[in-house]
């Protein structure tokens, strides 16, 4: 689903110079839920903006559902974007000028399906998600809640099969969030991929794989019943128990 | 990109536009104001643009034909099928030398009657309209110049070309229609009455009407028996014995049973020297091959000009005033833009590619033009629709009807989207051209302008500053113009970047205030570059047109001459008033009004009076410079003809080879006694100067024009046609004795006795006045003039002809 194999990024030029990831390998497979966690400046929003085809590696290789994201085309990548890859990020998700159906369906849209077809779609992604109610609102009419769940049925309408979400539950309550980390944990088991950023052990508990970044380097992986003995004692950045 | 993808981005865009409203509103006004403008200027064109059929009415009433005479009964003519835009031809006047067949000059010696009775067809039934005069005519308070007709507003064939306001038709002798307009100017109204000059009867006015084409003149309908009353009492009045009435102006023509008159009919009357208005015609004009005019080689080789500057002119405001709308809308994209940057960067993680980015912004170019467009068109047509009133009294003629023309509002509403979409199209390559984690991020680094482009701008500001100097050069390259100008604007749009920041670095100097913007300008440099340049162009505008302004102000205030100094009356006669008649007017004007002794002017002239009616050659007497004022840029001395340029204005030995309409008819040197001298020159002469005049000297205003104390004058004998016969110009020498007046209205004065002594003639020009009460100020600057029907107002403005400069009055503004 997606691969990552020796990924650096450089980011600036000679005595700015910051390495934000140093050959970084991972492997995400289908139905996998990782939770990335690490100090603040650690990389890892860097990881996940590679992974996403969003900014694109010093060196290294990026194999979205096995294409290499580096060798394509600006527009190839954007269709990538569209019709592989879902982004969730901490909040402002959504499109203000667009109804909840609306910025569900734009990918759809943009990818030249009829209004009527990506509009079902939305529809169903959303019911998936449990928010069907939403349909028809405005973002500023919805919680902070609501909306980052019509962001992953946004990252997940059509054949999308990868979530790429940066501390989506970083701006909610903890009852919130742990809904909506119940969505992606429901997603990842309907057979999606998940690659999430938290700060909070409680929140990396509901991933299969927890990895780890320090500096910019992928400093441990445990798996979920490890995971969640190794956290009984960690602090609020998830560095305490390393 | 695909049709949805599109829809997809309209919809972010309409509902950014309906969130950002003040934005919006301010881009939609900046689009829709224009196109208000020339909406409202279409819909009045179109509405006031008659159909042949409604033209037809307003010239013939219900008449089957208007007949007229061409260039001459007798001579054939050539005429369009629809002759309202004049394209008539004679065949024997062609250039100028008429060359008239044997036939033609036969016919012409016929009388009209049977002319018309052999060129039109048989049971005809004519109406004749009788030539319309302007003649003073009485009034509540004296009396105001009116177009006097006379025909039969009660004849059938008339209904239509005049509309009753208020009344009834006049029936019989003795009663007149007035136009409302002249009811309003004369403070007259119905059953009042009205006395044209030279007759006794007062008419009874019965109607107020309307001419559709012309609702603000002054006009009158009389019965046809009392214009001709009105017309005879003209002609005894003048010189020489009564002269006919001259032919009528036309007649309305009914066929039996209004059966039409057709193109055939119309054919053979050109043969006779008639010219058609055919309503059958009109309504099915032949093919352009049944048409002799359009055949005839010589009317073609007339040509006919458009005015390649007005044109230019034209198409440069309005390709101009485009360019500052997308320069100035075009910021409000950019800034929109950057608002919304989160937006842009959510769609490009989503999946958006930059041609989807574009859309976006694009899509608020196209809501905003479109919604800006519609706007201006409806809010023209409705004020249009509205005003109609006022633009029909504004315009003199009442709309055909209300016509709004889709075809015009289309292509309006598509030049004002295209303006919307234009001003877009920068910031939405620019947005495109964001990194996408710039976006999301909100990092952004303020970079130098490339040196490249503040290259290119300069090189565009100075190759289209030459383009456009190469248009103005060659006087008919308005795409020059208007092609030169853009280039330079948007080659100032690239400059701006570097400039902005030029005048960044002087932020350290500024209070906290101004340095806050200044620097968030030279941050934005990308939205600041438009509105500089659109600032920076509109202000070279408007400099270029003040300059142009004063200069010609100036020009106008060194041509000025007045007639005569400030508070005088002066009385000019017609040269073909008799002697009685000049003394009943001068007794007329000495009788209304204290004005204090008469003086009296003469006009001189050389062997030949150049006021004749029959006019063979002309004597004219002119003040001669000396060889050392010469107008520069004038083959000897006489510029007459050519253009006229700013230093040949400026300078006075330009000025008497300039035409010089205007003060005293143009004349500079005339004859009078010392009795009209204050009025003449203004009060505070030296009264040796009357006694120097009595005694023969010349007066001369302009010490220049006098050599070792005297004054030459040029004697010329001109033909009939205006050229000089130079073996018959020559000069005679007087005393002369300068009187510094420099902005006099004539360059020398002479007794009429010494005029006669030279060998010169005289004959009476104007009687002049200086009230007592009036300033005796030297007329150095300005006058009222004697009848310019304006005195009473502040500050009126007045030009005596079109040439003549526009000069404030001094002595009304206190
Ligand atoms: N566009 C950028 N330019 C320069 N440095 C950057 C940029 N993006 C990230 N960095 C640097 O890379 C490092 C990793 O950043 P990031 O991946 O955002 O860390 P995290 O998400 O773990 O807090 C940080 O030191 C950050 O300052
Ligand atoms: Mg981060």
């Amino acid at each position: 689903m997606l691969r990552l194999a020796s990924v650096s990024r450089v980011h600036g030029q000679g005595a700015a110079e910051v390495h934000a990831l140093r050959s970084v390998d991972l492997e995400v497979r289908p139905g996998e839920f990782v939770a990335v966690m690490g100090p603040s400046g650690s990389g890892k929003s860097t990881l996940l903006t590679l992974a996403g085809g969003l900014d694109s590696a010093s060196s290294g290789q990026v194999v979205v559902e096995g294409t290499e994201l580096g060798a394509l085309s600006r527009k190839a990548l954007a269709a990538v974007r569209r019709r592989s890859i879902g982004y969730v990020f901490q909040d402002f998700n959504l499109i203000p000028a667009l109804t909840a159906a609306e910025n569900v369906s734009l990918p759809r849209e943009l990818d030249g399906l009829s209004g009527r077809k990506a509009r079902a779609e939305a529809l169903a992604a959303l019911e998936e998600i449990g928010v069907a109610e939403l349909a028809d609102r405005f973002p500023d009419e919805m919680s902070g809640g609501q909306q980052q769940r019509v962001a992953i049925a946004r990252a997940l309408i059509g054949d999308r099969r990868l979530v790429l979400a940066d501390e989506p539950t970083g701006a909610l309550d903890s009852a919130t969030g742990e809904a909506v980390l119940a969505v992606l944990r429901g997603r990842c088991d309907a057979g999606a991929a998940a690659v999430m950023v938290t700060h909070e052990a409680r929140h990396a508990a509901w991933a299969d794989r927890v990895v780890f970044l320090r500096d910019g380097r992928l400093v441990d992986e445990s798996a979920r019943s490890s995971a969640e003995t190794l956290f009984s004692g960690v602090g609020p950045d998830g560095t305490g128990g390393l | 990109m695909k049709l949805t993808a599109w829809r997809a981005a309209l919809r972010i865009a309409r509902r950014d536009a309906l969130r950002a409203k003040g934005r919006s509103a301010l881009v939609i006004a900046m689009i829709a104001i224009p196109v208000l403008g020339v909406a409202a200027a279409d819909v009045t064109y179109r509405s006031s643009e008659l159909t042949v059929q409604e033209r037809a009415t307003r010239t013939m009433g219900t008449a089957d034909a208007f007949v007229q005479i061409g260039s001459q009964a007798g001579w054939r003519v050539e005429q369009a099928p629809n002759p309202f835009g004049g394209a008539t031809y004679t065949p024997a006047d062609g250039g100028n030398s008429p060359s008239p067949t044997a036939l033609e000059k036969s016919r012409a010696a016929e009388p009209l009657a049977r002319l018309l009775q052999q060129a039109l067809p048989a049971g005809a039934r004519l109406l004749p309209l009788e030539q319309a005069r302007l003649l003073p005519t009485s009034t509540a308070n004296g009396v105001l110049p009116a177009l006097i007709q006379g025909f039969d507003l009660a004849d059938p064939l008339t209904h239509g070309m005049v509309d009753l306001d208020q009344g009834r038709w006049p029936t019989g002798p003795g009663q007149v229609a007035a136009s409302t307009a002249f009811l309003k100017d004369s403070g007259l109204r119905i059953g009042r009455t009205t006395t044209p000059a030279g007759t006794s009867t007062p008419l009874t006015i019965t109607a107020a009407v309307e001419f559709p084409g012309d609702l603000n003149d002054d006009q009158l309908v009389l019965w046809p028996t009392d214009l001709a009353t009105v017309l005879a009492a003209q002609n005894t009045g003048t010189t020489g014995p009564a002269q006919p009435a001259g032919p009528p102006m036309g007649w309305l023509l009914a066929m039996p049973g209004h059966s039409g008159f057709s193109w055939d009919d119309v054919l053979k009357a050109n043969q006779w020297g008639f010219v058609i208005t055919s309503r059958a015609v009109l309504q099915d004009p032949p093919p352009d091959s049944a048409v002799p005019l359009d055949q005839d080689p010589g009317y073609h080789n007339l040509g006919r000009s458009s005015d390649p500057v007005a044109t230019a002119v034209l198409a440069t405001v309005v390709g101009m005033a485009l360019l500052e709308i997308v320069l100035l809308a075009g910021p409000a994209f950019a800034v929109g833009a950057r608002r919304s940057r989160r937006q842009l960067g959510l769609i490009a993680a989503g999946g958006g590619d930059r041609a989807h980015i574009r859309a976006v912004v694009l899509g608020s170019g196209v809501v905003l033009g479109l919604t800006g467009a519609v706007t201006g068109i409806v809010v023209g047509a409705i004020a249009v629709a509205l005003g109609r009133g006022e633009l029909e009294s504004l315009s003199g003629a009442r709309f055909g009807g209300y016509s709004l023309r889709p075809v015009d509002l289309l292509g309006i509403m598509l030049v004002g989207l295209v303006t919307g979409l234009l001003a877009a199209v920068v910031p939405a390559v620019q947005a495109s051209r964001q990194d996408v984690m710039t976006s999301l991020t909100g990092r952004g680094i303020v970079k130098a302008p490339p040196a490249w482009l503040t290259v290119l701008g300069a090189l565009a500001v100075a190759g289209g500053t030459a383009v456009a100097l190469l248009g103005v050069g060659t006087g008919r390259g308005s795409m020059f113009i208007l092609g030169g100008s853009i280039l330079a604007e948007l080659g100032a749009v690239a400059c701006t970047p570097f400039l902005v920041g030029l005048f960044g670095r002087l932020g350290r100097l500024l209070p906290l205030g101004p340095r806050l913007a200044l620097r968030d300008s030279t941050r934005n440099r990308g939205r600041t570059a438009p509105a500089v340049a659109a600032v920076m162009a509109a202000v070279a505008g408007a400099v270029a047109v003040s300059v142009y302004q004063s200069s010609s102000d100036t020009a106008s205030r060194a041509q000025y001459q007045p007639s005569g100094a400030i508070g005088s009356v002066m009385l000019q006669y017609q040269s073909s008033d008799t002697p009685a008649r000049m003394a009943a007017e001068a007794g007329a004007v000495q009788n209304s009004a204290d004005l204090g002794p008469r003086g009296d002017l003469d006009r001189l002239y050389y062997q030949h009076d150049c006021d004749a009616p029959d006019m063979a050659t002309c004597g004219t007497v002119t003040v001669a410079f000396p060889a050392a004022l010469h107008c520069p840029g004038s083959a000897n001395g006489s510029a007459q003809g050519t253009p006229v340029t700013g230093v040949q204005v400026l300078n006075k030995a330009c000025a008497s080879t300039m035409l010089n309409v205007g003060a005293l008819d143009g004349e500079n040197v005339i004859a009078t006694g010392p009795a009209a001298l204050p009025a003449l020159l203004g009060g505070g002469l030296d009264p040796s100067a009357g006694q120097a005049l009595a005694a023969g000297t010349a007066l001369v205003t302009d010490p220049s024009l006098v050599t070792d104390g005297r004054v030459t004058l040029n004697l010329r004998l001109t033909d009939g046609t205006g050229g000089a016969s130079p073996a018959r110009t020559t000069t005679v020498s007087l005393p002369a004795l300068v009187v510094n007046r420099p902005s006099a209205p004539v360059q020398a004065v002479l007794s009429p006795a010494a005029a006669v002594r030279a060998g010169l003639r005289t004959a009476p020009m104007a009687a002049v006045w200086l009230p007592s009460g009036a300033s005796t100020a030297p007329s150095s600057s300005a006058w009222p003039p004697p009848s310019a029907g304006c005195p009473a107002r502040p500050r009126c403005r007045w030009s005596a002809d079109t040439r003549a400069p526009t000069v404030r009055s001094r002595s009304a503004w206190r």
